[in-house]
Formats: C-alpha cells, structure tokens, sequence
C-alpha cells in the first residue's frame, strides 16, 4: 500500500532541504569534490596522451581505433570531448560509485543528526562498494547502450537509403534531433534508476533489488523524480551545444578552449548537478522510508 | 619519495604548459604560425608589407627551429604561397628555387616547388613559361605524385580554355607518357597505375579503340600477376558506352564470373548481366 505520505514528495520541499543541507554542511560536498578531482586528473592525462613519452604507450590504441590524425595538434581536441566523456564513464564505475555511496551515507547520518563523520560514512561505503560497483555498472551500461541505440538505428535507417523520416531528412535527425532524443533519454534513463544507490545502502537491499525497487519508486513519482534530474541538468546545456561545435571553437576560438569547456563541464556536473541529484534522491529515499515507517 | 613527486609535478606541469620542445609542441607553432598566416590570405590586398614581412620571419624561423621536417618543408612553401597571393612572384620563384636547391634529394618536394613555379606563371598569365614547367616535371620527375598528375593538368587547362585541339593534343601525349612510364616500370605498382592513366586519357578523348587496346595489352602483361577483373571490368565498360555492343560487354561480365566467381567484382557483373538481359 502506498501512503498519503508517500504520494506527496514535493519537488520543492526536497529542493529546499537539498540546497539547506548543502549550505549548513559544506562537508557533503567532499566525496564530490574527490570525484571532481579524479576526473580533473583523468581529463589532463587524456589531453596529453598527444604529448611524448606518453604517447607511446597510449597512442597506439587511439592511432587504431579513430586515426592517426587525432593524436596531432589540433585533431587531438576533435578527439578530447569523446575520450574525456568515455573516461568520465570509467571513473564513475569504479571511483564514482564509492563516493556516490560515501554522499549517501553522509546524507543518512545527517538524517540522523549524528555529527557528519566523514572517514566512518567513507568506510561504510567502501565495506558495500562491490554492490555500489555492481550497481552503477548496470546504470552506465543502460546510460551508455541506450545512447548508442539511437545513433545506429538512425544510421542503419539512413544508411538503407531512405532519404527522410518522417518528412526530416537526415543531417536534421543525424544532427541536433539525435542529441535532443539522446539527451531526453539520458535524463529518463537518469530518473529511473536515481534510487537505486540510496535504497541499495539505506534499506540494505541487494543490488538488483534495489534496481527494481528504484524502477518502482520511479512509477509511484514519475514527475518529481524527472523534474529532480531534468532541472539539475539543464546546467549543462550550454556544454553540450559548446562540445557538439568543437571545429568551430577550434578555428573560431583556439583549440585549448575545448579543454577549457570540458573543465568547465566536470564543474558542472561534479560539484553542481551530481551533489544535488545524489543527495535530493536520498532525501526522497529517506522521506519514503520514513512514510512507510510511519 | 618526495624528490620524485616534485621532480614528476616539475615535468607534468612543462607538458601541459606547453614548454616541452616535441613533435606535439612543434605542431602547435606550426598551427599558431598556419593562422597568422591566415589573415593575409583572407584578405591579401589590405594587409600592409609590414604584415607579410613579420609572418614570413615566423615562418622562416619555424623551418630554422625544427630543419628536416616534413612541417618545415611545409613553412618553406607557404612563404611562397605568401608571396604569391601578395602577386610577388619573383619573390615567390626566388623561394621556390631555394626549397628545389635544399631538397634535391626529395624529388616529391622538388616535383612540388616546380609546379607551384608553373602556378606563378599561369597567375601571372604566362602560359608558356608555365607549360615549361610542367613539362620540367614530366621530364625530371616523372614518378612522383605531382609528376603523374600533370599530364592531364595540362590537357584540363586547355578543356577550360575551350581549346580543343590543343586539349587533344595533350591528351595523346599524356597517353604516350603515361604508357611509356608503364613500360619503363613493367610487372610494378607505378606501371599498372601508369597503364591506367593512359587508359583514362583515351577515354577522356573517345579514343575507344586504344584504351581497349592499352586494356588487352595489361591483361596480357600482369596475367600471372595480379587478378585481372579490374581489367575485364573495364573492357566491359568500354564496349557499353563506347561500342555500344551489349553482346561483347555480356561476354566480358561472364569472362569475370568465369574466371573470378569469388572475386570483388563477381556480384556487380551478376546484377549488370541481369541489367543488360532485361534490355
């Protein structure tokens, strides 16, 4: 049975509580912070794979699998945007989901009004991290996949020789439409699977478990849990208008600029967009459980 | 352990910044070098002396810092391209005969020099000190890239100067250079593409007769060489546009599934015996 309680999660309350919590105890940012700078390191290291002596040992497999051409000034930063995003995915799988789970913990022992230990939230979490790896895998694999889905159905439908779908031709649906329904995809793929870490750690599920529940609880507030990750993300928008052109910053600007707009883009979505999705969807998780409780 | 990190942050921190002398950071002086050069490409009328001489110093002293380069090389010929859009072109010579006296031993550099010479010529509307040129690299180096190109540059000048007999003209002698080339260099790569090329001329001119006989000759010459369905393909092609004779074309289709049922061109002489069986 679903309670009253249950049913009203206001977008606005959890919100409010999110940006509270955040301004109250700066300390909740600290396992995003570590993230951020992992990535940091992860994008300077991918941007001087180019550079010797580094780029005998990685240069061979991005001479194989995109070209010669990318491991030259300025190509390389055709390449950046792509290596940077494939690396992000990495990182998130094996760092991003200790520190997701290190946030969550965090966020439960503020529940709590215990004082936030942050070395004892960081070993709880790294006491669950197989489940928390299993966890996020499966999201980043589905993120991922699904992504992919698209652009080859679109290419095989094209590549057949049709000319227009849906009266569109196909630079309009290989261009912007792509990365629209890409993006309105990542951010419902995004939604479904929010709750997954925190009900895995709060309720002590096991991990497919919690995937299901998460999918489920997804159901029950499919328009709070959407707006929850639709609004976060509209920060990084102008990233992906900015990293879709990078020819044009190329020429136009200068070539390092691309690696200044990644940059800025792991500021989006490290310190900004991933903080208030993970600790508001544990607050949701958090709320409900108390509703159920109760 | 604390030297090490330092002495690894120290190196990190050159990397990134830049100060690392390597290929990448040589191919990043050469783009900053590429785009003030730009400007005066963009617009060449407006941008005063002073301009061009400072970008032409950067250039040069691009090719001084990293000599032996291929990007060098590269810095050497846009100082000409420099003078030229700037319709300096006894400058632009002056520096095209340099890069020909520094890289005798690269012949594909030199074929290169000598044809952007012919440009400044025909530029400088002079189409016969150009044409000199042209045949310059016909002559002294016939195998590069550039050398087998310009046969048929000539000829397409004259197509674009409504020129026809001319234009004829040099399709006869880009065939018989061509062909003579392939001779010289029998059972190799270059000649096969040689014996090509002169196909393609005598197609270019209607000459049906020689390019099927230049065909027929190649099949004779790389038989035990190399697979012969690129040849057949193109006989076949030739006796449908050119002798119209679908008979002697299905022959041919057949002869590529007879002799080569698995090879590339197998499932294409299916479908065009299929074509020529519904006409």
């Amino acid at each position: 049975m679903v309670s009253d309680k249950q049913k009203h999660i206001g977008l606005g309350q959890v919100f409010a509580s999110t940006i509270q919590s955040f301004r109250n105890h700066p300390q909740l940012f600290l396992p995003f912070v570590v993230f951020f700078i992992l990535e940091i390191v992860v994008l300077l290291f991918v941007f001087i794979i180019p550079r010797d002596p580094i780029v005998k040992l990685f240069g061979p497999p991005i001479r194989t699998l995109w070209g010669e051409g990318f491991l030259h000034y300025p190509f390389n930063f055709i390449l950046l945007p792509k290596l940077a995003s494939l690396s992000r995915l990495v990182l998130t799988v094996f760092a991003g989901s200790f520190t997701t789970g290190w946030a969550v913990f965090l966020v439960w022992a503020l529940y709590q009004k215990k004082t936030l230990r942050i070395s004892e939230s960081a070993s709880e979490a790294f006491k669950r991290y197989m489940s928390l790896f299993f966890v996020v895998l499966t999201v980043t694999l589905v993120l991922y996949f699904f992504g992919k889905l698209i652009g080859i159905g679109l290419l095989k439908y094209f590549g057949a020789g049709h000319a227009k779908l849906l009266f569109i031709p196909a630079r309009v649906w290989l261009g912007p439409i792509e990365a629209c329904i890409g993006f309105i995809l990542s951010i419902v793929v995004q939604a479904i699977f929010i709750y997954a870490v925190p009900i895995l750690l709060l309720n002590n599920d096991k991990p497919i478990r919690s995937l299901a529940r998460s999918v489920g609880m997804f159901r029950r507030l499919p328009v709070v849990t959407t707006l929850l990750v639709f609004f976060p993300i509209l920060l990084y928008v102008p990233i992906i208008v900015l990293l879709s052109n990078t020819q044009f910053l190329i020429g136009r600007v200068f070539p390092e600029f691309v690696l200044l707009v990644l940059c800025a883009g792991s500021v989006i979505t490290s310190l900004v967009i991933d903080p208030f999705i993970t600790v508001a969807s544990a607050f949701i998780v958090i709320k409900d459980k108390e509703a159920r409780h109760s | 352990m604390k030297r090490t990190l330092v002495l690894v942050v120290v190196m990190l921190s050159f990397v990134l910044a830049g100060c690392g002398d390597d290929r990448y950071a040589m191919e990043k002086r050469f783009w900053q070098a590429q785009k003030q050069m730009e400007k005066i490409f963009r617009n060449p009328d407006a941008s005063p002396p002073r301009e061009l001489a400072r970008v032409v110093a950067v250039q040069e002293a691009f090719s001084k810092r990293y000599p032996k380069t291929a990007l060098a090389v590269s810095a050497q010929f846009n100082i000409a391209r420099l003078y030229l859009v700037k319709k300096d072109y006894r400058k632009a010579r002056l520096q095209l005969q340099r890069i020909v006296r520094e890289y005798t031993k690269f012949p594909a550099v030199c074929a290169e020099a000598v044809f952007l010479t012919g440009n400044s010529y025909e530029i400088d509307d002079k189409w016969g000190l150009a044409l000199e040129q042209y045949k310059k690299i016909m002559q002294v180096y016939p195998t590069t890239r550039r050398g087998m190109d310009v046969p048929v540059y000539i000829a397409q000048h004259y197509k674009i100067k409504y020129q026809p007999d001319k234009m004829l003209g040099a399709f006869q002698e880009a065939s018989l250079h061509y062909k003579n080339l392939a001779q010289k260099y029998p059972l190799t790569p270059f000649g096969y593409t040689n014996y090509m090329l002169a196909v393609n001329c005598y197609i270019a001119v209607n000459d049906w007769q020689s390019a099927l006989s230049t065909l027929d000759s190649m099949a004779q010459v790389y038989r035990d060489k190399l697979p012969l369905d690129g040849i057949y393909m193109n006989m076949a092609g030739i006796y449908f546009r050119g002798f119209k004779d679908k008979i002697k074309t299905k022959e041919m289709l057949e002869k590529i599934l007879k002799e080569y049922p698995k090879g590339r061109f197998a499932k294409m002489a299916t479908l065009l015996i299929k074509e020529l069986d519904k006409k």
